[in-house]
């Protein structure tokens, strides 16, 4: 049976199997019968789960995080009475909640991708920057003892998404729902000591875009939810500092219909999105731009490095296929002294597009076809003799 | 588990600024907070001399380590700390009172900087040379414990040498700005404009500062020891190395190169440079490594002398220049007893060099035979905090 890559996020929990090439967009669960346990992939982030086999063609199966908790006793009629409690099991990158977690992945697991209890295979998650030596160990050990699992690997966020364009040495710039990690990774290894992590993503940018929506329409009434998707559909980056300040002079407005009727103008609110990511200053941070740090982070690498990192920066996360990111990012790269210049890389052809939203979890597709064969992962029997602490030793 | 403190020099820029605002003031700790230039941000150290003058700030220095960087809770790790070769008895008291009444660590040991470097090269008798950056330690270890009578310490440092660098440059009419303190700006396609930027209520020492991270990165990358000792004529018609600083200026640097490491050499060099006069006095009576290291030797057994000679450590940020070890080692040669086989190591990584002690402290903690000598919080309860005297010699 094929092993399962998880990669748990803020908003989205990207999870799938692992299977030999398919062609792009078939999201299908597939009970093979192949000999080689292909691996499945789960990126749990705090928004959307995504999971499919460990294909690096097939996109991952994409499900929100976000659950409802339901009260057990199902002889409620009176819907007014069902408690409507959103629980975010993974808060800012991290898993908090571990009892909303388990139920998730054994929705994603057994429902969503087929697994049968008493056959489960082999698993392979992500974790973001800095993860808590804790979180790690708790996570295997709830996936051996409540899941029973056959084989477990667990791999840095930065690093797979550097897989899924083809490098093993590069920046990554991730910028996910719930935090912003800048990490250089050097030959497969990241230098924590030039990594950043930084508490700000696509959720503050969704309050920052509510709050500037309330203001210039005062009369609609939105949910958290309504602005959401609003911001991944008209959110935007100006070209630069200079276009930024005209538009806020003056700007065309669009009108856009809700679902519920409500008709809304949204104007210069749109740049201000994306222009909060080059100068957190709007949202009341005391923090450099996006390139700055990432300028500041590489010059603390030792200098027979930077150009390795600097000519492979890879932009990843939901936050980071915003229209026009990109250009202002490279453009802003430029004006950068030119020893320091970072230069955005180009993923292959043959990923499919997006690939900025799921990087993590490909790479872990590609990395579960390497490891799971070659016996590089924790097992059972590993796990029943040293106990949890054997995750720090086997993956790195 | 174990955390390196430090107590002489800041190793991950430890260093906190605090804003101050009608005597009560806010901490920033760290590189990344440290980056962000703040009106009325000062920046300040907590250690003078290697005594740890202001405890508050190295309580908040631990708290950022611990619970942001580490995200661990402390009462589930026992702690070991490195500590500098000349600490006092207070200091000791202190520490251990604040780790186990403030963090409530489970035990604690208290070990110092020379043995774990000695550690982490797997020897347990040599004599460590720590060129770190506030400060030159020497010190003589044997059997794992270190001979205080013959430790010796010079205030020549890393931060120093960045000090001198800075000066001469200045004094050659090149001004280093400030990260913060201009914006380039694109005019036409392709050509770049830089325009200053003015924060009138910058701190001087926030400015001093980002000068020095400035500095500190050119005599990263240039600086080498020179082979023989820097006389003026010999080394005035050396080619130039370019540098370019982060405003895109590009400067030449060319005789410095090699003076500034040799101050490390000989220090009364630092009165040729313009601008270091106020320290005068104090180099006058520091003395160069070599002298140093033979100093220490002779104030020990005679006995041990010829395996000390034999295993010379080297560690320290500023061990890592280009060169120093084999300048170091043709010094030594020279100055040394006839009978006596001089060997000089070094990791051959810069990143271990300067890590070395904390590298030893790893290994250290995760010995076997180790777990019996913590500090425990029982213990500690029961004869008080001086009883650190004789658990951690």
């Amino acid at each position: 049976m094929e092993a399962v890559v998880v990669d748990a996020g803020t908003k989205l929990l990207k999870a799938g199997f692992a299977v030999p090439d398919q062609p792009p967009s078939m999201l299908r669960r597939f009970p093979s019968v192949s000999s080689e346990m292909d691996a499945a992939v789960v990126d749990a982030g705090s928004k959307l789960l995504k999971f499919n086999h460990a294909s690096s063609e097939i996109g991952p199966e994409v499900i929100p995080t976000q659950m409802k908790r339901v009260p057990e006793d199902e002889s409620l009629t009176d819907a007014s009475l069902l408690e409507n409690v959103t629980v975010d099991p993974v808060v800012r990158g991290f898993i908090r909640d571990w009892d909303a977690m388990e139920d998730l992945l054994r929705h994603v697991l057994y429902t969503g991708l087929g697994w049968e209890i008493g056959n489960e295979g082999h698993i392979l998650f992500t974790d973001p920057l800095s993860t808590p030596k804790a979180v790690r160990e708790q996570l295997v050990q709830i996936m051996f003892e409540k899941f029973n699992i056959s084989g477990f690997y667990a791999s840095e966020q930065a690093v797979l998404s550097l897989y899924a364009v083809g490098r093993i040495s590069g920046c990554t710039v991730d910028i996910g729902h719930g935090k912003m990690d800048i990490a250089s990774v050097i030959e497969g290894a990241v230098q924590h000591i030039s990594s950043r992590r930084f508490e700000i993503g696509g959720l503050d940018l969704t309050n920052l875009f509510a709050q500037e929506l309330r203001k210039s329409n005062p009369h609609v009434n939105l949910t958290i939810s309504d602005v959401e998707k609003l911001k991944e559909r008209y959110a935007c980056c100006a070209e630069d500092d200079a276009a930024y300040e005209k538009i806020q002079q003056a700007c065309s407005e669009e009108q856009h219909i809700l679902p519920d009727g409500q008709v809304i103008k949204i104007g210069r609110e749109r740049y201000t999105v994306g222009e909060a990511l080059f100068k957190p200053s709007i949202l009341r941070l005391e923090a450099h731009g996006i390139v700055e740090q990432l300028v500041r982070c590489i010059s603390t690498v030792s200098s027979e490095n930077h150009r390795q990192l600097l000519e492979n920066t890879v932009l990843c996360g939901g936050t980071a296929s915003m229209t026009g990111f990109e250009d202002r990012f490279q453009k802003e790269a430029t004006l950068s002294s030119s020893a320091i210049r970072p230069c955005l890389v180009k993923p292959p052809e043959y990923m499919p597009d997006n690939l900025a939203n799921y990087s993590a979890w490909v790479g872990g597709a590609i990395l579960a076809k390497v490891v799971f064969p070659q016996n590089q992962h924790v097992t059972k029997a590993d796990y029943d003799e040293t106990g949890p602490s054997i995750v720090h030793k086997k993956c790195f | 588990m174990e955390i390196d403190d430090a107590d002489n020099s800041d190793k991950n820029s430890g260093s906190a600024p605090d804003s101050k605002s009608k005597s009560k003031r806010k901490l920033y700790v760290g590189s990344q907070d440290l980056g962000f230039r703040r009106d009325h941000m000062e920046v300040l150290s907590p250690l003078k001399d290697g005594i740890v003058v202001d405890w508050d700030m190295v309580e908040n220095i631990w708290d950022h380590a611990l619970r942001k960087c580490l995200l661990i809770d402390p009462k589930e790790h026992p702690m070991l700390l490195a500590e500098p070769c000349s600490n006092t008895q207070q200091q000791r008291e202190k520490t251990a009172e604040i780790m186990f009444e403030k963090y409530q660590v489970p035990a604690l040991f208290l070990a110092k900087n020379a043995v774990l470097t000695s550690f982490a090269s797997g020897r347990a008798t040599s004599l460590v040379v720590d060129c770190g950056g506030g400060s030159t330690t020497v010190a003589p270890v044997h059997d794992g414990y270190v001979l205080q009578k013959a430790v010796a310490t010079s205030p020549i440092g890393g931060e120093f040498l960045t000090d001198c660098l800075l000066k001469s440059l200045e004094q050659k009419g090149i001004s280093i700005k400030p990260r913060y303190a201009f914006k380039r700006k694109e005019i036409r396609a392709g050509e770049f404009q830089i325009m200053d930027l003015d924060f009138p209520n910058t701190t001087e020492s926030y400015k001093l500062y980002s000068q020095r991270v400035i500095v500190g990165d050119i005599k990263e990358c240039v600086c080498r020891a020179p082979d023989t000792p820097y006389d003026e004529t010999s080394y005035s018609n050396i080619p130039m190395t370019p540098y370019e600083l982060p405003d895109g200026q590009t400067i030449e640097i060319g005789a410095d190169r090699f003076k500034i490491p040799d101050v490390l050499f000989n220090p009364s060099l630092v009165q040729t440079i313009p601008g270091m006069e106020s320290f005068a006095e104090m180099t006058s009576s520091a003395r160069g490594l070599p002298q140093m290291v033979i100093d220490s030797i002779n104030k020990c057994d005679v006995d041990i002398r010829r395996e000390l000679f034999s295993s010379i450590l080297l560690s320290g940020g500023t061990a890592s220049m280009q060169q120093l070890k084999e300048r170091l080692e043709k010094d030594l040669l020279e100055e040394s007893p006839q009978a006596a086989r001089v060997k000089v190591l070094a990791s051959g990584n810069a990143t271990e060099r300067r890590f070395s002690v904390w590298i030893g402290g790893s290994i250290l903690a995760s010995l076997g035979s180790f777990q019996q000598m913590w500090f425990s919080k029982s213990e500690f309860e029961e004869h008080g905090a001086s009883y650190i005297q004789r658990k951690c010699p």
